[in-house]
Parts: structure tokens; sequence; C-alpha cells
């Protein structure tokens, strides 16, 4: 009930834009896109608000996602216009919902950039929008924050992402996995691009360790029924089963293996099922999970205490966010980083800055990395204990970004 | 149950009998005022507004073949997305293999003859059969098609890219010097493919054979009595639909990517919505409820997602129920009463 | 070998008993009305919201099951009245609104318990061998409580007087009114029976599946199939569908990859369909 008040409040707060018509009609016939960018910043350039777009799964198969990343969003955004804004404009958000479609995240990602004509853009979860997305992005040399693990592979000049890379996540877990858990691998993943990229990060990973992997098997979107699959994990008996099955498939695998007992003899092992994921999980599914992230609410640190007050007080006690939501907010903290000290804001400034850019926030220290420009970041492997808390079983600092390409 | 077909129920194709009757001035005022709108259009909109409208059109056209569909062949496709997607893939593909205008030229043929082939593969087996398989169940074969199609394109990855879609394939040219690429091309494009299917389908429909499908349709067994054949005519305007969703798909390549969302049911449905709230059984409902919704989508969706999406469903209940011709039934009323 | 076997005959039942669970109360309100309720999906979501509200009440799972047929019959109650009764002459249109009450039920429970997945435990943890293999307890309790309500449902519409006005309804309307017989009562019955049962598959699939807003629409095609392979009007029919697409699958899903099997089991319907439109058991 609660959520809805919110969710209410939050469409309440949320006007229509009568600025971004006014200029829509303005910007009428062929003035090129360019073009109206660079009017707007000679007529009005330290008054007007700078824009960021955000783009989040708010319906669609990533819903479960949304509320955090609005959280993480939001809050950076009140904490950097209480500090004086960017460049000393203040930020404006304007959020749009991309159905975790590819179309619709595209239609937003265009509406965002030549409508609003925001500055930068921070977000998109599932894959095959964000790889749609940076498509654009790149063609029209918008800079673009990603928040969300991913397979890697996406390098540009004006593309950032704090969202880690295989090696920060996948790797650190498998080795983790073999060392304590057990060395032979059954791999479910969605057969999509974060699947079968994942698996394709990890296999090396488990087999340059010693490890070996005795199944790797790709489901579709929708599946409800995991007993083919299951009958198969049993008959290959890992020690290890290492899922990236996306949303509520995700979820349901989960609970089947546990109702078919393969717990009993196989350890689970996950990069993606954090504090957000877990209230889905009944206690005896989730306890026992071993997962790796680059954040989660139980860290001890001032940062975050201060931070998960802030979303308390703000939101309601019972909100949460994940990773996701936790680097939507490392985003615009970077961008707040690399405007520290800067007269006027403009992208490439701000670009050139992004490189060097460091934030030592919720989740640990954040440094870019010029190469690729992911970030160096922490890992944190955490076991999931009966009562459904995380408990830290390893931090892996300072983890250098393989995102499989460099910025040209 | 001895039929599965749906029995002839209600609206709007009536109305089609009686416009013939209608004063010219009535009739072409609207087209007018429309042609001159999407004419005007780029010259009064923002860029980024030109090319969202681009898609909206190629969305508008869609709609007008799932009403066409039911206005003259009575059938409800839960799965129309799906040819719309197959058009979208073959121009891809085919741009893929062959790029230039020689490939843009195929592939806006390939589309056309996908979408109606498959259409007409598969009405054939549904219709010609000793038992036509029609009203609800044509709208379960339907979902089910569309279904497996998305499970093909997400299967078969080294051709289709899989659930990624595809990109970077060659941009089309429509002659050479002239590729569809910016905003006013492909608008351009989509704008006169849209008006000439309407005005043929306008045209066709008003044909005697366009009337003998409103009345084989509008009630099946006394034209089944009087010998016309049913089952061919909805062949006929399955087919016709198929190849105008696959044209529909080709004219969105210009958007850059393809991707397997368009088979699902998601989209699917929101065709329907659109269908529904335009208006049924006039061509032009559909088009215009596509192109509105989707401009208000675009223009809430950051601010309502939860109400938009409740507005949307609370809509289509009150319009099937109270206003089953939906917009331009409305509008149709207020004209007829300004009139009289 | 031979646990292979009995392991996949077991699955292929226990699958059956699911899809048939949820293929219940799309079934009777097809069969009993002509009616494609598009709602059914949504319907079948809600009653694993019940599960998620008594159980956040009570703290007993077994509460939400019992609650889950009250409270979304209750919600079939409005439909019919409000919707479903107002388009008796245009089943095309049923389809419709049925497909916008889907979507306001959707969103109305995103708006009142938040977009995010909620928790239902397995009540009954831990397996019974057969044989060589074990198998989950509560996936045989399933397979019990479907044959029961299979049971239960042909004995009301078959051996009651409600049951009995049903099928006069169902088989010629205006000669049952002739005969005293409510027809607009009849149908409020079924269709909120139809609901009722949705809600109850809901339920009881909530410890097996994630439970969220949006997980209904996968089941949605699957149901269908189920109803209109089997055959529409008839218990059997839903039971011979259910097994058809169930053991379908478990086979399909052994031998061929999951995608492979998915696409392959609906060209199965597909092409079932396609010769014996009244389904097979008719």
């Amino acid at each position: 009930m609660a959520q809805s008040s919110r969710q209410l409040r939050r469409i309440m707060r949320a006007t229509f834009d009568r600025r971004a018509l006014l200029r829509g009609a303005a910007a009428a016939g062929a003035v090129p896109l360019a073009g109206t960018f660079r009017a707007r910043g000679a007529v009005a350039q330290n008054t007007d608000p700078i824009r960021v777009g955000a783009i989040i799964p708010f319906t669609g198969l990533e819903t479960h996602n949304g509320l955090s990343m609005q959280y993480g969003l939001e809050i950076a955004t009140g904490e950097i216009n209480t500090a004086g804004g960017l460049a000393g404009r203040q930020v404006e958000v304007i959020m749009e919902d991309d159905g975790s479609d590819v179309g619709r995240g595209v239609r937003a990602a265009a509406k965002l950039v030549g409508q609003d004509a925001v500055e930068f853009l921070n977000g998109t979860l599932t894959s095959s929008v964000r790889t749609a997305v940076f498509e654009e992005t790149r063609e029209s040399q918008t800079l673009f924050l990603n928040p969300t693990y991913y397979e890697g592979g996406l390098c540009d000049p004006y593309y950032f992402s704090s969202g880690a890379t295989p090696n920060q996540g996948i790797e650190p877990m498998t080795a983790f996995a073999m060392e304590n858990l057990g060395k032979s691998f059954y791999f479910v993943a969605s057969d999509y691009i974060w699947g079968t990229g994942s698996v394709a990060a990890a296999i090396p990973a488990v087999e340059a360790g010693g490890g070996s992997v005795v199944g790797e098997e790709y489901v579709p979107f929708g599946t409800s029924d995991f007993t083919a699959v299951i009958n198969r994990i049993k008959e290959a008996a890992p020690d290890v089963v290492f899922p990236f099955v996306a949303g509520q498939d995700g979820i349901t695998f989960l609970k089947q293996l546990s109702d078919f007992g393969v717990r009993e003899n196989v350890e689970i092992c996950a990069d993606s099922i954090d504090e957000l994921i877990v209230p889905a999980l009944s206690n005896e599914v989730a306890a026992g999970i071993v997962n790796c992230s680059c954040y989660y609410m139980m860290l001890e640190n001032d940062a975050n205490q201060a931070f998960l007050e802030t979303m308390r007080s703000t939101y309601g006690d019972d909100a949460l966010i994940g990773s996701f939501g936790m680097n939507m907010y490392n985003n615009m903290k970077l961008v707040q980083a690399a405007a520290d000290g800067l007269d006027e804001w403009t992208k490439d400034a701000i670009t050139e800055r992004l490189r060097e850019a460091t934030f030592d926030g919720p989740s640990g220290p954040l440094t870019t990395d010029p190469s690729n420009q992911h970030m160096v970041q922490n890992a944190y492997i955490a076991t999931i204990q009966p009562d459904k808390s995380f408990k830290l079983e390893e931090t892996i600092e300072n983890v250098s970004p393989q995102a499989g390409c460099t910025v040209p | 149950m001895t039929s599965v077909d749906a029995p002839p129920d209600a609206p709007p194709g009536a109305a089609l009998a009686k416009q013939r009757r209608i004063n010219l001035g009535w009739s072409v005022l609207p087209n007018a005022v429309m042609l001159a709108l999407i004419v005007a259009f780029p010259f009064i909109a923002s860029d980024y507004q030109v090319g969202l409208m681009t898609q909206f059109l190629t969305f508008g056209l869609l709609a007008m073949s799932l009403d066409l569909l039911g206005d003259r062949a009575g059938l409800v496709s839960f799965g129309h997305g799906a040819w719309f997607g197959l058009g979208a893939y073959t121009l891809a593909l085919t741009l893929e293999r062959l790029p230039g205008v020689g490939g843009t030229y195929l592939g806006f043929l390939l589309a056309a003859s996908v979408g109606g082939g498959f259409a007409a593969l598969l009405g054939s087996q549904l219709f010609l059969g000793r038992q036509r398989v029609g009203g609800v169940y044509f709208g379960i074969v339907t979902l089910a098609v569309a279904a497996i199609l998305q499970l093909v394109v997400m299967g078969w990855s080294s051709f289709t890219g899989g659930s990624n879609g595809l990109y970077g394939f060659a941009t089309p040219e429509l002659a050479p010097g002239l590729p569809l690429t910016g905003t006013q091309a492909p608008y351009g494009l989509a704008a006169t493919v849209c008006i000439l299917i309407y005005a043929g389908l306008k045209w066709a429909l008003r044909s005697s054979l366009g009337l003998s499908l409103l009345a084989a349709r509008q009630n099946s067994l006394r034209a089944e009595g009087i010998g016309i054949p049913i089952g061919r005519f909805q062949l006929l305007v399955f087919s016709a639909a198929g190849a105008i969703a696959g044209i529909a798909g080709a004219l969105y390549i210009p958007v850059g990517f393809v991707s397997p969302d368009l088979f699902g049911l998601t989209f699917s449905t929101y065709v329907i919505v659109w269908m529904v709230l335009g208006g049924r059984g006039t061509l032009i409902g559909g088009f215009l409820g596509a192109i509105g919704l989707s401009f208000l989508e675009t223009a809430l969706s950051g601010s309502f997602v939860t109400l938009w999406l409740l507005m949307v469903g609370v809509l289509l209940i009150v319009v099937v129920l109270v206003w089953p011709r939906g917009a331009m039934g409305a509008l149709g009323a207020v004209t007829r009463a300004i009139r009289t | 070998m031979t646990a292979t076997v009995l392991t996949q005959i077991v699955n292929g039942l226990s699958l059956a008993s699911i899809l048939i669970l949820i293929a219940l109360g799309l079934a009777v309100i097809f069969g009993l009305l002509g009616v494609i309720n598009l709602a059914h999906a949504d319907l079948f979501m809600a009653g694993m919201y019940a599960v998620v509200l008594a159980q956040g009440v009570t703290g007993n799972f077994w509460f939400g099951v019992l609650a889950a047929p009250l409270i979304v019959g209750a919600i079939g109650f409005v439909v019919e009245l409000g919707v479903v009764r107002w388009l008796r002459a245009r089943p095309l249109d049923t389809l419709l609104a049925t497909l916008g009450v889907g979507i306001v039920i959707r969103e109305g429970v995103k708006l009142l318990f938040g977009a995010g997945y909620r928790q239902v435990a397995n009540p009954l943890p831990g397996s019974i061998a057969i044989g060589p293999v074990a198998y989950p307890i509560y996936r045989l309790l399933l397979i019990a409580v479907t044959a029961s309500i299979l049971a239960g449902l042909a004995a009301w519409l078959y051996r009651t007087a409600p049951g009995l006005r049903l099928r006069a309804m169902l088989q010629d309307r205006e000669t049952a009114a002739a005969y005293g017989i409510d027809p607009e009562r009849a149908s409020l019955v079924a269709f909120v029976v139809g609901a009722a049962l949705a809600g109850l598959a809901g339920a009881l699939m909530s410890p097996l599946v994630t439970v969220g807003p949006d997980v209904g629409i996968i089941y949605l095609a699957r149901a269908f199939m189920v109803v209109v392979v089997g055959g529409v009007g008839s218990l059997l029919g839903l039971v011979g569908g259910g097994v058809i697409i169930g053991g379908g699958d478990t086979l399909a899903g052994y031998f061929l990859n999951p995608t492979i099997a998915n696409a392959a089991v609906l060209v199965l319907a597909v092409v079932i369909l396609r010769f014996r439109p009244g389904g097979l058991f008719r």
C-alpha cells in the first residue's frame, strides 16, 4: 500500500513539461538536431537547468527494478542540487519508461535527446535495450551512462558504464566457487545477449581455474517449467549451478531447483541475486546461495549508511535498492565529480573529465578506466543466510574492468 | 456448437454501404484535412517528432490492415504484429545481403510477398477446409502462430540475430543518392505509401467485390446460400491484410534495427487497442488510433506509467461496451448531428 | 533407465495436471458461455496475490488457497455483471473487452501491491519416493487436487440442479428460458465459477513459479492450447488437451532444446486445430 501512494505522489510530481513542447514547436521544420542544441546553449547558458534523461523499465519484464533505479537517480539528483548543481546549474531529471522493450527504449532515447534535449542519458536495464540505445547514442554522439552489469562489448568515447563487466562479477564468483563450493559447473541462461554473453565469459574463467563445465543450456523468455532442465542437471551432477536466467524466469528456476531437491547436492552461485530479488524467494530457497555483486545494502560503510537513511526517510522503511539503482546514483555522482570546478557545462568538457573521474560512495571506490570507460570497482561475494540477510564473504578490491573492447 | 465461426456480430461495416449515399462534401472534407496534415507535418514539427511520426505511420498502416481483416472478413488476429515483424525482418535481411537501391526494392517486394504469402498459406489451411476455422478460433491460432514465429526468430540466431535482433544492415535507398536516412525521406516514403494504400483500399472496398465481401461478412449464412464462397473471401482479405502489414513492417526499417519484440503478444495487443479505440470498420480509425495513442503514450509514459496502462484498459472496456465504433464513430455521430 | 522413464512419466503427469489446473477456469467459461476470457491470465495472477494477501495477514499459505477463489470469484462477479453480460451477442467484442479487463486487473495489482515480485514458500517441501524416483510432495499433491477438482466439477455439472440448468442453457438458451431457467443467472454462475477456478489455480501454482503482476501472460497461450486442442465444452477434452500438451512438452523438452520444444508443441496445437477445429475429444 505504501508503494502505491508513493507511486501516486511521483505521478503527481511529474507534471507535463511545457517548455519542452514549446521548444519542440520552435524547432519546427528542417532545423538539424545539433543546431537546435547549440542555439539553445548560446542563448541561455547559465540559467537553464541541466536536463538528464533516464531510461528505466517501469513496466514489462523488468518492472521490479524500476523503483530502485528511480530511488538512486532521485537521491543523487537531490544531493547534487543541494550542493549547487552541475557547473552552477541545477539538475532536472526526465524519466522515461522503456517497458523492457527495445522499440520503446529507442523511442524513449529519441524523445529524451530529440525533444527534451537532455545533456546525457542515464539508465537502461535489459541488454537488448542498452545495445539498441547505444547504437543511437553512438550515432548522435550523446553522452550515455549505463548502470547495469552486463556482458560487455560496448565502447565509445561518449559511453561510460558503472555496470560491472563479466570479469568484475562472473570471474570473481567462479574463482570463489571453485575454491569453496566445487569444481564442476552447470550453466543455465536466458537465450539472449546477457545470458549467452555471460556464459561465454564464464566458461573460460572456469576452465582457466582448473574447473570443468558439465553442461550449458539456454531457455527462452517466459519459461515457467524447468523440469526438463532440472532432470538434465541431475544427470550431469555438477557441484555448482550458475544461473543467468533473467527476471521472473530466474526466480521460477530457483524455486523449482529447490522443489526437486537439487539443492541437497548442488550449490548455487550467481551474479544477479541481490537484496531486490530476495523478497521473491522463500527462506529455504534463498538460504545458501552465494552471489557476487558490486553493491549490497548490507555493506558497512558510512556513505552507504547515509544513503540508506536518506532512501528510507524519503521512500519508506521498506524501500529496497539493488546494484542497478545504486549505479544510477553512482553515475550521477561521477558526473558531479567530473563537473566539479567546471565553469561551463559542455559535453566534451564533461566527457573529458569523466575519463578521469572517481567517486567513493556506498558501493566503495569507483574510478574510470580510461581505456574502455568502464569503472574500476570492488566485487563483493556474499552468502544468503537462513533469514535471507546477506553475509559478506570476501571483498575483491579495485577490479579493473575488462569490457572486451577499447574506446577508439 | 455446430459452427466454429463467430456469428456475424454487430457493428461497423454497415456504415460503409450507407456512406455511398452521403453527400460528397462530407466524405471528402475529412480526407482533405487529413491529407493536408500529413503533408504539412514535416514543416510544422520538430525533427524528433517527424522521426516519431514515421514510426507511428507504420503502426497506423498495421492497424489499418487489421481493421480491414475485421471489417471484411470478420476476423480478429491476436498476432498481427507478427506480420509486421515478418516484413521488417525480410527487408532487413535483404539489405544485409544486397545493399543499395536494388536490395531496397527487392526487399519491399519480398516483405509484401512474405507477409501476404504467409497469410495466404495459413489462410488456405484455415478457411478452405471442410470446417472453417474462424471467429475466436482464428484469434487463438494467430496468437499461437505469432508465438511460434517469435520462438523461431529467437532460436535461429545465426540467421535472425536471435533475441538481440538485427543491427547495422545497409540503409535502404530509394534511388542512387536518395538514402532513407534522417527523418524527411523515411517520413515522405511512409506517408506516401500510407496514402496510396488507404486510397487503394477505399476504392477496392467500394467495388463490387468489396461490397460482396461486406455482404458475406454481415450475413454469412445467406451469403453462403446464394453461393458466395466465404472461405475464399476470407483468404483473400487475410492475404491482403498480411501483405499490407508486411509493407508496414518494411517501412519501419529506417529506424535502424529490428527485434523479436515485434512478434510479441504485447505489440499485437497494442495493434488491437489502436484499432478498437480509433474506431473499427473505418480503416482510418485504426490508423488515427495508432498515431494518436502512440503520441499520447510517448508524451505521458514518463509521468504516468502504471496509470497510463490502467487508463488504456478502462478505455478499451468502455469503448467496446458503449461505443463499439470508437473515436471515429463518435466523430461520425457528431458530424451527422451537425448536418441534421 | 527405468528410473529416467518413470521420472519422465511423472513429469508429464505433473505438467499435464498443472496445465489442466491453469486451463480449468478458461474451459468452464468458454465451454458454458462460449466466451473467450482474455482476462483469464490476470485472474490467475490475482489468485496468486490473494495468497500473498492472506499469507501476509494470517501467515498461512492454505488460507490463501481458500481466499483466492472467493476473492477472484468476486472479481468475476463484477466483470460478468459489468462487462460480459452486455456483449452476449458480440463474441469478438467480448474478447476485446476482457483484454481490457485483464489490463485493468494487472495494473490495479501494481498500484495496490507494487511492481516487485512476491514470495510464496512451498508449503510442503520435500519429496516422496515413487519406486526409484523421489518426487516433490507438493507436485504430487497438485495432481491429486486437479483430479479432485475435475471430479467435483463433473459432479456439479452432471449431478446437481444448477449444473443441469447450466447445461440446458448451453444447449438451447431460449428453450431453457421457456422452462423457467433464468439464463442471466446461469451465465453469472458459470462466469463466477470460471473466475474462481482461475484464482484457485493461481493460488495453487504460486509456490511453484514467480509471483508478480506480469506473470499471468506467459500461461495464457498455453492454457488456450489445452482448451482448444481437447475440445470445448467437455471436461474429458480438457484432460485430453492437458495430457497432449503436457506430455508433448515433457517429451520434446527431454529430447530438444527448450526453445525448439516450445515451438514444436505450439505447432502441434495449431495443426490439431486445423484438422479438428472442434477439438480432438468430441
